[in-house]
């Protein structure tokens, strides 16, 4: 009930003070055209990655990419990994990570004891290095979050030039919706842009303080 | 606000005055707003089209200003359309009655929390520990504040102020913690990284324990009903991931219009306050968990914060500090932050833009001090990517403090502004008996700063004015 | 070109010698300097104190003591600025309004007018030194005093590490916080002397003051010139106004 007054309350006085001064928005310029993505693209994102200790190894075909999430299990010491679901069609990372104990994602306590946390992103922004995530029924949040390695596979398909295609992406990720017109977006979606980080002690940089510590990137670079 | 500690914006300046003689808060602070200020102008200087940016940033936020009640509303249905329960507080009272509601609704014993500085003005945490609960900071900077129980120094890095030695003493005292074998006692000299592994050990457990998760809000978005939550720790993703419940505080300027104008702010927020060109996490949260999904809050709570922050729309100049979206550029830019760090302000929100908040959120008796803590060099408008043109708000505030009382001296100075044989014949009988103005500034009634002024500076010393030497000058020229 | 004076009130009884330097610059370089009578105080006390119908009482006087079609040259960015701030004191639309637009217009900071001069930058002055130039904030970024001295046969003009940030001076600030103000001169201070310079240039008296005088307290022999001082001294080879030059 209180909260209901409050409401009018705040309501009323916005309008009011808008009445008293009202505020028009001058025109912005136009949002500057987006880069095209074109074959330097897997450079690109490489480059604005290496600074943030994340390296992206491209693969030509599922076995190369299999190879790939291999070694990188094998370089991290991994012996146990967690994966999302929904994968891109023809990958079947369980062969290469056939050494590793799978572990089912269900929950956040079961999360915290796995050493690789494998997960696909639907798009990657190259001006930023930023993984876009949207997570769903089979594609928990936490996958990319709890175990110290987070291992990403990015479809050629899924390059795009900036956050201005975020707005698209999540709308095209939207389930009908009768009471939202735009449709409800997923309830969550992350960038991930290189691994966690902090440098709130003295200001020296730290990897890994609550989320991974690594961020490995896979770019499958065929058609899918 | 209230805070754990002794720090009052009521003695500003008392605060400041002592701040300044701190030489290792001076190094510490210079070493810090160097560090962020230089990484922002790597940053800046490499982003094509800033300006551009910058100013859709802007027009971002005016935007979210000028239809802010609309917006509110849209907000509101949509994020309930997507499953959000959504509460309005009128202050920070409210805010923490609802919070404390939603805690006892689920019965929480731990809470965890994302950096906010909403949660802060709002003095949440001793309102949930009063009902029992466990209330956890989890970003790194905010958990060490809250183990020293102080309040935050700096926007973006909370306890720049603290030296690892600090950090490790603490650890060791307020959490028993051991050195990484576990077997040891955890010595002073124990490295950051080690320091930060064992913060992340003793958080873990507490985010895997929690019943209820509580973050601030770097933008809503009024079309679809999200928040979106910017940082670079995974605290965040944790306490809105791990829990059950979330519960996110927003203020209420805090709005974007559309996704568009969230993309806008994603440009430039990071690359200003960090000097990133993006923040290592950026998550877009609508509506709890659905049907089928493992994790994330299966209850979604959107608190819509005002605390006096509708009463400024009605001022043309002032709401422009409604715009700031927490970048923190303007405190690094400011050579009175860089000398007296956050504290000294007394609130929760500091250096320029702190400034004026607090002085238009807080008691006006409280903050009579805070705008002249402030030399008018425009360093902080110059970096503030949003526009803000924050002297000319401090000038505004000044006004409304002096309220058309402009005191004695200040009157005085006027009166012979008005009339300048009166304020020839001062200057002339001040120069005669005090050239040096050793013992004028100390008269009874003049401001008691003129006095310390004298004592710690060399005063000017009045000469022959210009106006007589210039005429002498042309008189001797064109008599010669 | 016949100009009008806005000479500061801190240097009409503490800097005299800066509005002589000026005159004898603007005159030498085929100025008609008019000094118009009852000059005091342009407003900006009252109006940084918050007291806004001082300042604005203060402002009215300007307005009548500057009349007319003539630019009004100020040797004081902060003051410049001031005079330029008048049109937010009145209600627009009014005759005052428009009046306060009128010689906002025609105010001009004394670097930004000499760069107008026929001839300008390279006027022939000459000076061997090394100059390290305080820029001052309340020259709002200007690069005037750059451009202009940068023009001086034998100059070598050096900028410190932080050339904007503010000497901590700020009128009142330096009254209300006396230490936070002395921390701040210190730090500039610091920079500037490491440049190993002869003369510390600006074109900001309120700055110089500040500045001088912590030089002065600590003992170091580096003289300060506000920028017409320098020019004076590089084009005349002497300091008008009694200043020795040594």
């Amino acid at each position: 009930m209180m909260s209901v007054d409050a409401r009018q309350r705040i309501l009323d006085t916005l309008r009011a003070g808008l009445a008293t001064a009202p505020l028009t928005v001058p025109a912005p310029p136009a949002r500057p055209a987006s880069l095209p993505v074109g074959p330097d693209a897997w450079a690109l994102l490489a480059e604005v990655l290496a600074p943030l200790d994340v390296r992206v190894r491209l693969a030509k075909t599922p076995a190369e990419a299999a190879n790939h999430v291999a070694d990188i299990a094998r370089e991290r010491g991994a012996q146990s990994y967690a994966r999302w679901e929904h994968m891109p069609p023809a990958l079947d990372m369980d062969d290469a990570l056939a050494g590793l104990s799978r572990v089912l994602p269900d929950c956040c306590q079961t999360l915290a004891h796995v050493d690789i946390g494998l997960t696909f992103a639907q798009a990657a922004l190259i001006d930023s290095g930023s993984l876009v995530l949207v997570a769903g029924r089979e594609r928990p949040r936490a996958v990319s979050l709890l175990p110290p390695t987070h291992v990403c596979l990015v479809p050629r398909s899924a390059l795009a030039p900036d956050v201005s295609a975020l707005p698209e992406l999540l709308r095209a990720h939207a389930d009908a919706s009768p009471s939202l017109p735009a449709g409800k977006l997923p309830s969550c979606l992350n960038l991930v842009t290189g691994p966690s980080s902090t440098a709130d002690i003295e200001l020296v940089l730290v990897r890994g303080v609550h989320g991974p510590g690594a961020l490995d990137i896979v770019g499958l670079d065929w058609d899918i | 606000m209230v805070l754990t500690s002794t720090f009052t914006p009521r003695n500003f300046r008392e605060q400041s005055e002592k701040a300044c003689h701190d030489a290792t808060l001076r190094a510490v602070l210079d070493h810090a707003t160097r560090y962020f200020m230089g990484k922002r102008g790597v940053a800046l200087e490499a982003f094509a089209d800033r300006d551009t940016h910058f100013a859709r940033a802007r027009a971002a936020r005016l935007t979210a200003l000028s239809r802010l009640p609309d917006l509110l509303e849209q907000l509101e249905q949509r994020a309930t359309a997507a499953g959000t329960k959504v509460h309005w507080a009128h202050d920070a009272a409210q805010a923490r009655e609802i919070v404390a509601g939603i805690a006892r609704g689920c019965g929480a014993k731990v809470v965890v929390k994302g950096k906010s500085m909403v949660t802060e003005e709002i003095a949440l945490n001793p309102a949930l520990e009063a009902d029992g609960i466990e209330v956890w900071e989890t970003d790194l900077g905010e958990f060490i504040v809250q183990l020293a129980e102080e309040p935050p120094s700096h926007i973006i890095a909370p306890c720049i102020h603290k030296s690892r030695a600090d950090v490790a003493a603490l650890f060791r005292e307020k959490l028993g913690l051991a050195g990484l074998s576990g077997q040891e006692d955890l010595e002073d000299s124990a490295s950051i990284p080690e320091l930060t592994l064992l913060a992340r050990r003793a958080l873990r457990e507490k985010f895997l324990a929690a019943d209820l998760g509580v973050t601030g809000v770097n933008i809503a978005v009024a079309e679809t009903g999200s928040v979106i939550l910017v940082e670079n720790e995974g605290n965040i993703r944790m306490s809105t991931t791990c829990p059950p419940v979330h519960v996110a505080i927003m203020s209420l300027e805090k709005v974007a219009a559309s996704l568009e104008d969230a993309a806008d702010i994603l440009r430039v927020l990071p690359r200003s306050a960090t000097g990133q060109k993006m923040s290592s996490y950026v998550s877009v949260l609508t509506g709890p968990r659905r049907s089928g999904e493992l994790d994330g809050a299966r209850e979604t709570h959107l608190v819509i914060l005002d605390n006096g922050r509708s009463e400024i729309l009605a001022d043309a100049v002032l709401r422009e500090a409604l715009l700031c979206f927490r970048c923190g550029a303007c405190l690094n830019s400011c050579p009175v932050y860089q000398t007296i760090g956050g504290h000294a302000y007394g609130s929760v929100y500091s250096g320029p833009i702190g400034t004026l908040l607090s002085s238009l959120l807080l008691p006006a008796k409280d903050t009579r001090d805070l705008p002249f803590g402030c030399t008018l060099c425009g360093a902080c408008k110059k970096t503030c990517p949003l526009g803000i043109d924050h002297p000319k708000l401090m000038l505004r505030l000044r006004e409304r403090v002096c309220a058309g009382s402009p005191g004695l001296a200040s009157a005085a100075h006027t009166f012979l502004a008005l009339h300048p044989l009166a304020y020839r014949l001062v200057m002339g009988a001040a120069r005669a008996v005090d050239p040096h103005l050793n013992l004028l500034p100390r008269l009874p009634g003049l401001p008691s700063g003129l006095a310390s002024f004298v004592d710690s500076r060399q005063p000017p010393e009045l000469k022959k004015p210009f106006t007589a030497q210039l005429r002498n000058a042309r008189k001797k020229r064109g008599g010669a | 070109m016949r100009i009008k004076l806005m000479i500061p009130c801190l240097v009409e009884d503490c800097l005299p010698e800066i509005g002589l330097a000026v005159v004898s610059v603007l005159e030498r370089l085929g100025c008609g300097v008019g000094h118009p009578k009852g000059q005091t105080c342009c407003g900006q006390m009252a109006f940084k104190t918050g007291d806004a119908a001082g300042a604005r009482a203060q402002a009215l006087r300007s307005l009548d003591v500057f009349a007319g079609p003539e630019p009004v040259v100020c040797p004081s960015g902060s003051c410049a600025k001031m005079l330029r701030t008048y049109p937010q004191l009145f209600e627009p639309g009014t005759p005052d309004h428009a009046r306060a637009l009128a010689l906002a217009g025609r105010v001009v900071e004394f670097c930004e007018f000499v760069l107008t001069l026929p001839g300008a930058p390279d006027f022939g002055a000459r000076l061997t030194a090394r100059a390290a130039l305080h820029r001052s904030c309340q020259l709002d970024g200007s690069d005037a005093p750059q451009r202009l001295l940068a023009a001086v046969h034998g100059l070598t003009l050096l900028e410190p590490e932080r050339p904007e940030r503010c000497c901590g001076f700020g009128g009142l600030f330096s009254l209300q916080f006396p230490a936070v103000s002395e921390s701040l001169v210190e730090d500039k201070a610091r920079e500037l002397l490491a440049l190993n310079p002869d003369i510390l240039v600006s074109a900001e008296p309120s700055c110089l003051m500040n500045i001088s005088g912590y030089l002065s307290r600590s003992g170091s022999p580096v003289r300060t010139l506000h920028a017409a001082q320098l020019l004076d001294l590089a084009l005349n080879g002497a300091l008008t106004g009694g200043v020795s030059w040594s």
